[in-house]
């Protein structure tokens, strides 16, 4: 047994002592962070993850403002896509209109986004007038007829 | 007409994928803490029993935001039934399952902590292991259910808390090469 376990100098002096219980080494306290409690532990870290909550849907509505969001941005590439498909077939048709319009010796009718089935005098009885009928049809009965 | 641009009307949707994040975050600490405790990994054990409770009680309150949020959400229309049971809600049914079954397993095994008075504590030790499971499955829910789950941030995200924790579970749950104390 190791002697400097014993604290001799608290006892009166009584002689060596027989028999003396083993003494736990008294251990140094460590030093004990400060705290709150739980309670408070726990607020702190819902606030906290309430801003870093904050912050990731900044970052998502960021990302999807943008265009590149997971879920929606796919849909919205593919939306950007027909409607460009369709701007671009409006883009073709219009064209031939003007170029039908032409053949028909009309310049107004070119804005209107003609497509390719109404170019034709004789189903739009709105843009045929009399004047440009004239050169091309003798009469201009097929297209009253057109209208009734 | 649904914007696939406009922030603001899907601000439930991504309110509760935020928060869906967050609390993925804070059940891997509560469990890394947890397993560390257990483990006798730590100098402070009263406090890391702290912190380990804190984050656990963070957690469960993220995983309610999460779901409550997603009650405003227009476009999945979830209802109370479809976030409380399993297999209610058609949309990606089940790995959104998988997510009710895991914050349930969160909010038994987390609060059952309060009652292990009545439990018995060694039964709750016992109910207590199955924390792990949470955290497993609420990493399956995110990514096979969640809308950033493949993204490469939510991955860094997973694999930088995942890491530490099964490190953790590693270390405590291998059976120790020391040999055991009391028998020389």
């Amino acid at each position: 047994m190791d002697d400097e376990r014993y604290e001799y100098d608290e006892f009166p002096d009584l002689g060596e002592p027989e028999y003396s219980p083993p003494v736990r080494p008294r251990r140094r306290p460590r030093p004990q962070r400060p705290r709150g409690s739980t309670a408070v532990m726990t607020v702190r870290l819902t606030a906290l993850s309430v801003v870093a909550a904050a912050v990731i849907g900044g970052g998502l509505a960021v990302q999807m403002a943008a265009g590149s969001d997971p879920a929606l941005g796919p849909k919205q590439a593919k939306a950007v896509k027909a409607s460009a498909k369709t701007r671009s077939n409006g883009a073709a048709a219009q064209p031939e209109s003007t170029d039908s319009t032409a053949q028909t010796g009309s310049s107004s009718d070119s804005s209107s986004g003609l497509s390719s089935d109404s170019t034709s005098s004789q189903s739009s009885p709105s843009q045929v007038t009399p004047t440009q009928v004239a050169p091309t049809q003798s009469s201009p009965a097929p297209v009253t007829s057109s209208v009734s | 007409m649904t914007n696939y641009t406009d922030p603001g009307q899907h601000f439930f949707w991504i309110a509760s994928r935020a928060f869906g994040v967050v609390a993925l975050v804070l059940i891997a600490l509560s469990v890394g803490f947890g397993i560390a405790i257990s483990a006798r990994a730590s100098n402070e054990p009263a406090y890391m029993r702290q912190v380990h409770e804190a984050t656990a009680l963070a957690g469960l309150i993220a995983i309610a935001i999460h779901a409550a949020l997603l009650l405003g959400d227009t476009y999945l229309k979830p209802g109370v039934a479809g976030l409380a049971i399993p297999f209610v809600i058609s949309t990606t049914r089940i790995w959104t399952a998988v997510g009710v079954i895991s914050a349930w397993l969160a909010a038994i095994l987390g609060l059952s902590f309060y009652a292990r008075k009545w439990i018995g504590t060694q039964r709750w030790r016992r109910m207590h292991r199955w924390s792990l499971a949470v955290y497993v499955l609420g990493i399956a829910h995110g990514v096979g259910s969640g809308t950033d789950g493949l993204s490469l941030w939510m991955i860094a995200i997973i694999v930088a808390t995942g890491i530490p924790v099964v490190l953790m579970a590693f270390y405590r749950y291998m059976p120790s090469q020391e040999p055991a104390a009391g028998r020389t």
